[in-house]
């Protein structure tokens, strides 16, 4: 099984979103990285056959998703960026309906729903509207709505957003599991959400994927250039608009500890880091904030 | 039909849909009540008094008195007009309102559904103005029935003029018309026109249920998901249309109903076997009577509705937004009525009819369609507004709900 991205491109009016993008998805998680803008949900929104590549084709084992239609969506799950609801609907009402969409037969629907209901810390909010739920349960929702048909393609376009640290935790346990002979892509800016279990990592940027390998060796694409030094905070003032600054700790001896990045080392004391999946994308994504 | 029952279940559980539901029935019984209000007449009772009664004590009244009841006949056609020559003589009159209520009750009341219609029958050819009750010729109104023909052809001499096959039309159509004419005290042409009231406020209500059933999914995102599963193309495009369909043209339907079982539980049903030849024009072309007439402007109401619902529908499948889904829904339920008011002529009458909610209106309703003689014409060749509204009517529904599941399938791509 295969998804073949192939040359794809997406142009708007004005905007080149998404640039000849050629990309083969084989089973496993694959993480999609990029900035805000960067093109993941268009590139998304094609692969899910909402929207058509300005040129360029998508192929499911060598046949364009464009001729399989439903045959395509049959095998297909998707978790769009923003999820729309209906908001008159309760958890399992809006599974329920998703479910009769994607075929399911009455008795497998009721088992699925349970299950997934089960697995998403859901089961005691089945009977509330969506519209009441918080933003972390409405994105469970999102998700247990994309795995309803046990899809062997997956895309999430940002899945965690909303969900706390154990929810994130979960979620990740739950994909590494259903990922095993399936495709899962999940597009994000959060790195951890990727960096632990993406068999393969995708980084676009403008349009273009600049950067493609497994975790370890994106790294090594950094590798060198990641440093941690401590400096008096006087000092610190000084330096700041000279170094890309990745985490930076007060230290009890009043000193502060930095892990920045840079071609060389900037200070004496500065030592060389293992360098970790986030010091690619903000070394690829310069005016990004560090996210947790 | 999982789908099709999951889809009902979910229009039915918004707020809007129940409320302007609710509505709808509670409309159909007052749009049925209202006319009994309008009805009254004025009795003189066993002290001698005169006493003013109205509402369902005037229906009462009027029920009560069955001399006129039946077949119309030249023989009661001529007793109502020299009852009304001798009443009027006696009192220096030439209308109802100028002799004293209390006479014109006891003795004009149960010969006024005639007069009209008499007058009408006996109308100048030259110019169609109907002489007054005195200058009536009670010998010549022996022959009323004999007079409708020569007075259709006078009337389509004066508005077709130019369109002699609008004349056979009308001839023909009107040779299929039994008479004698028969009269029962029941739902008049008043009441009527608050059933087609009922029908252009459910086809705005229509409306405003279904502007949304696309384009609420495209406001919220919500269709990302859905057209991303197996059935959530055409089967889903299709299941919408159907379910918009069922609930409000089952909708319209029961309210039509409700309204005509209401009007003649409260005026009596016998006055359902009227010729619609008494309230309207003697010469309507419809063999119909009231009763067939109420059923007929629902049973083509429902049909002009559900063509206007399709292609709100198909304006829903293209907007981005419930706002402008919603506006653009509104204003061309509204059309036909503004162009039946503001675009003088021939067509004026055109877009009131090929407009996707033709017919849907007031002046302009299928109702005073099937009571008028208006054509349209394309060359020599004329249609009857009616056959015209109603199979376009038929037309539309299927060609909009087509676009209306093409356009969806369409979008984005």
């Amino acid at each position: 099984m295969e998804l073949k991205i192939d040359q794809v491109t997406k142009r708007y009016k004005d905007k080149l979103a998404v640039d000849h993008v050629s990309l083969t998805l084989k089973p496993g998680v694959w993480g999609l990285l990029g900035a805000n803008g960067a093109g993941k949900t268009t590139l998304m929104r094609m692969i899910a056959g909402i929207m058509k590549p300005t040129s360029g084709d998508i192929l499911y084992d060598n046949l364009s998703i464009q001729s399989l239609q439903g045959e395509y969506r049959n095998i297909f799950g998707y978790l769009p960026q923003e999820f729309g609801f209906y908001p008159e609907f309760t958890v399992t009402d809006y599974l329920s309906y998703v479910a009769a969409l994607k075929g399911l037969s009455k008795a497998k629907t009721r088992d699925k729903i349970d299950a997934l209901l089960e697995q998403l810390t859901l089961t005691d909010v089945r009977k509330k509207k969506i519209l009441k739920l918080s933003g972390g349960m409405k994105r469970r929702v999102g998700i247990a709505q994309a795995l309803l048909n046990e899809p062997e393609i997956l895309i999430l376009d940002e899945p965690t957003s909303g969900l706390d640290p154990g929810e994130r935790v979960r979620f990740r346990n739950l994909l590494s599991k259903f990922a095993q002979n399936r495709i899962v892509l999940i597009s994000t800016h959060i790195v951890p959400d990727v960096e632990y279990i993406a068999n393969q990592n995708a980084i676009i940027k403008e349009g273009k994927i600049i950067a493609l390998g497994t975790t370890e060796e994106l790294e090594r694409l950094v590798e060198n250039k990641v440093y941690r030094c401590t400096m008096h905070p006087k000092e610190l003032a000084k330096q700041e608009g000279r170094l890309r600054i990745v985490n930076l700790k007060n230290e009890e001896d009043g000193r502060v500890s930095l892990r920045y990045l840079s071609e060389q080392p900037m200070t004496e004391n500065s030592i060389a880091e293992a360098p970790r999946l986030e010091d690619l994308y903000l070394w690829l994504f310069p005016q990004e904030e560090v996210r947790a | 039909m999982r789908l099709l029952a999951l889809e009902i279940k979910r229009i039915l559980k918004t707020r809007i849909t129940w409320i302007l539901l609710a509505a709808s029935f509670f409309l159909g019984v007052i749009m049925a009540y209202l006319p009994v209000t309008f009805e009254g007449a004025v009795v003189t009772g066993s002290d001698g008094e005169e006493k003013e009664i109205t509402g369902l004590d005037a229906v009462a009244y009027y029920q009560k008195n069955r001399d006129m009841f039946g077949e119309v006949t030249a023989e009661k056609l001529q007793e109502a007009v020299a009852v009304y020559q001798q009443v009027y003589e006696t009192y220096d009159s030439q209308y109802g309102n100028e002799v004293p209520a209390g006479v014109f009750y006891e003795e004009l009341a149960k010969y006024r559904p005639f007069i009209r219609g008499i007058r009408e029958a006996f109308a100048d050819p030259e110019t169609g103005i109907a002489p007054g009750v005195r200058d009536l010729d009670i010998k010549q109104v022996g022959d009323y029935y004999g007079q409708l023909e020569k007075r259709l052809t006078s009337v389509m001499d004066i508005e077709q003029k130019k369109n002699p096959s609008a004349k056979e039309i009308a001839l023909d159509k009107f040779a299929r018309v039994s008479r004698p004419y028969k009269y029962y005290y029941g739902a008049s042409g008043n009441s009527m026109d608050y059933e087609t009231l009922l029908l252009f406020l459910l086809t705005i209500f229509g409306v405003v249920i279904t502007a949304t059933i696309f384009s609420a999914d495209r406001q919220t995102g919500a269709d990302d998901i859905l057209r991303c599963t197996r059935h959530g193309r055409r089967r889903l495009a299709g299941v919408k249309v159907t379910a918009a369909f069922l609930i409000t043209g089952v909708t319209c339907l029961l309210c039509g109903i409700v309204w005509i079982v209401t009007t003649n539980t409260l005026f009596g049903w016998e006055g359902t076997e009227t010729s619609m030849q008494i309230f309207y024009s003697v010469t309507s072309l419809l063999p119909f009577t009231v009763g067939q007439l109420q059923w007929a402007n629902l049973l083509g109401g429902c049909i002009l509705f559900l063509a206007t619902v399709s292609f709100t529908l198909f304006l829903s499948s293209l907007a981005k937004d419930n706002v402008s889904a919603l506006a653009l829904g509104l204003v061309f339920a509204l059309l036909p009525v503004i162009a039946y008011m503001a675009v003088p002529g021939v067509l004026g009458e055109w877009l009131s009819c090929i407009l996707p909610s033709g017919g849907i209106g007031l002046g302009n309703s299928l109702l005073y369609a099937m009571c008028d003689f208006s054509f349209l014409h394309i060359g020599a060749a004329s249609f009857w507004n009616v056959d015209v509204l109603l199979l376009l009517g038929i037309l539309k529904i299927p060609l909009f709900s087509f676009l209306a599941v093409f356009s969806y399938c369409r979008r984005y791509a």
